[in-house]
Order: C-alpha cells, then sequence, then structure tokens
C-alpha cells in the first residue's frame, strides 16, 4: 500500500512538497468533515446513487423543494411526483397510490444533501 | 501534522504535487488501475484524495479512497497510499478519525507483505488473504 519501488523516471517523489498557500487555505477550511458522520456518510452515498444513475442533480433538489411544498400544500404533491417520475429518480410504482408522506420525507432530505454536494462541487 | 479531504476543486492543484508518491506506490504493481485513472477517478468525484500535511504545512503524502457501502458496514477502502513516512502512529491516528468522521466503520486496503510489518507495528491487523486468477 506504500512507496514499493523506484518513481518512474519523468515523476520525481520528493520528501515533503510546499503547497501554495490558497491551496492550504482551502484544505483547512473545506477538507475537514463539518457534519456527524451519519450525515456525511448519507452524502456520499447520495451523490454515488446520482453519479451511478446520471440523475441531474439540479432536478433532485427541485423534487425536495416540490416535497416541502407538498407537505404544506397538498396540492403541490401529483406535481413532486410527476417530477420524480420525469426526472428517473422513481418509478410510479415505487410511489404507490395516495400520499406516501415517508418518500416526501426522503425526497426533502435528498434534495437538502443535493444542494450541499452541488456546493462542494457535484456537477 | 493533519490529514485533510482535498476539496474536488482543489485535486488539479494538489495533484501535481502527490502523484508522485502515488507513481512509487502503483511502480512494479500489477494494480487494476493506472495513475491516469486515479487522476481521473478524483476528478470525477468518484474517489476521494487524502492529503498528509506535517508541522510546517507541507506534503508529506497522500491516499486516494474510495467508499463502499455494505449491508452490515460502511467501508473506507484505500486504493493507494504514497509518500514519506506516512505509516507511522501519528498519520495513521489522524487519518483514521478522518476517515470515521466521514462515516466510515472500517478500513481496509491491500498490501505487500514488507508493508504489512510496517502496519502490524502500528497495531494494523491482517485480515484475509487476497488471491486472484486472471481470465
Amino acid at each position: 500500500m506504500d512507496n514499493l519501488s523506484p518513481s518512474p523516471e519523468k515523476i520525481e517523489n520528493p520528501t515533503t512538497t510546499p503547497i501554495n498557500q490558497d491551496v492550504l487555505n482551502l484544505l483547512k477550511n473545506k477538507g475537514k468533515a463539518t457534519q456527524d458522520p451519519v450525515v456525511e456518510k448519507a452524502k456520499e452515498q447520495l451523490r454515488q446513487v446520482i453519479t451511478q444513475n446520471k440523475i441531474n442533480p439540479q432536478s433532485l433538489i427541485q423534487v425536495g423543494k416540490l416535497a416541502a411544498q407538498a407537505l404544506k400544500d397538498p396540492s403541490m404533491y401529483q406535481m413532486a411526483v410527476d417530477m420524480a417520475v420525469k426526472n428517473g429518480i422513481m418509478t410510479k410504482e415505487e410511489i404507490g397510490p395516495g400520499t406516501n408522506y415517508k418518500l416526501l420525507g426522503y425526497a426533502i432530505t435528498a434534495g437538502k444533501l443535493t444542494e450541499q454536494l452541488v456546493q462542494e462541487g457535484l456537477k | 501534522m493533519n490529514v485533510y479531504c482535498v476539496p474536488v476543486e482543489a485535486v488539479e492543484d494538489i495533484w501535481i504535487k502527490v502523484e508522485g508518491f502515488f507513481a512509487k506506490a502503483l511502480g512494479k504493481h500489477d494494480a487494476e488501475f493506472s495513475l491516469q485513472d486515479l487522476k481521473k477517478a478524483l476528478l470525477n468525484n468518484q474517489w476521494k484524495l487524502f492529503a498528509f500535511v506535517n508541522d510546517e504545512d507541507k506534503l508529506n503524502g497522500a491516499a486516494v479512497v474510495s467508499f463502499i457501502t455494505y449491508p452490515k458496514s460502511y467501508v473506507a477502502f484505500v486504493n493507494c497510499i504514497g509518500g514519506r513516512a506516512v505509516v507511522n502512529e501519528e498519520y495513521y491516528k489522524k487519518f483514521m478519525e478522518t476517515l470515521k468522521s466521514y462515516g466510515a466503520d472500517r478500513v481496509q486496503g491491500y498490501v505487500t507483505d514488507s508493508i504489512e510489518r510496517l502496519y502490524k507495528k502500528i497495531g494494523v491487523a491482517r485480515k484475509t488473504t487476497m488471491m486472484e486468477v486472471k481470465l
């Protein structure tokens, strides 16, 4: 897992390497987990789902916002469902009939976490 | 000394400084990935880069980690680690703390016999032996 053999000729491997001050500041400001490990884990798992299933993060954020509105205004529920289905986030069968409050909770959480992932560089 | 998770926007800047560490670590290994594959996975945010920074704010080494979800565990798998004196108790402790803070409940990685001896000295136990057949 560590150094095992000489480097290829063209790539040097100095003992220590200075870091540009801007990059160092970035590391110190953004290089540590800022939330509970459970949240960090959930974010990483969500990021993998988004990447592997080629989900547009913006549509997930939008579905999350619609789900939050649907909690206050039930007439928005169908709009949130339609958007989730249209963007391939869920199928109608998975959502089922009636108002699925558990799903609304998931959608709101996923939307919020996706917003954070986008701020952290997810495209 | 500290271990930082490199934000994706800083990967390009840090990569120039750490690719030598990884080149040496990959060296003669018959690895499943190349140096370029590592970089691509980091820029695509699939794997994460961790930088080992000493007390003088200089890079001592780096590691590439992928997080794997299993039914009963969330593993931080160390795909590649390289640098100078990164296998020591202080860095080890900081690295484990950092990985734990990202939700991992286990840390795993493959090592050769010589590196295993180094890790054993700081209390890391062998879990299994990996066998391989090329098809």
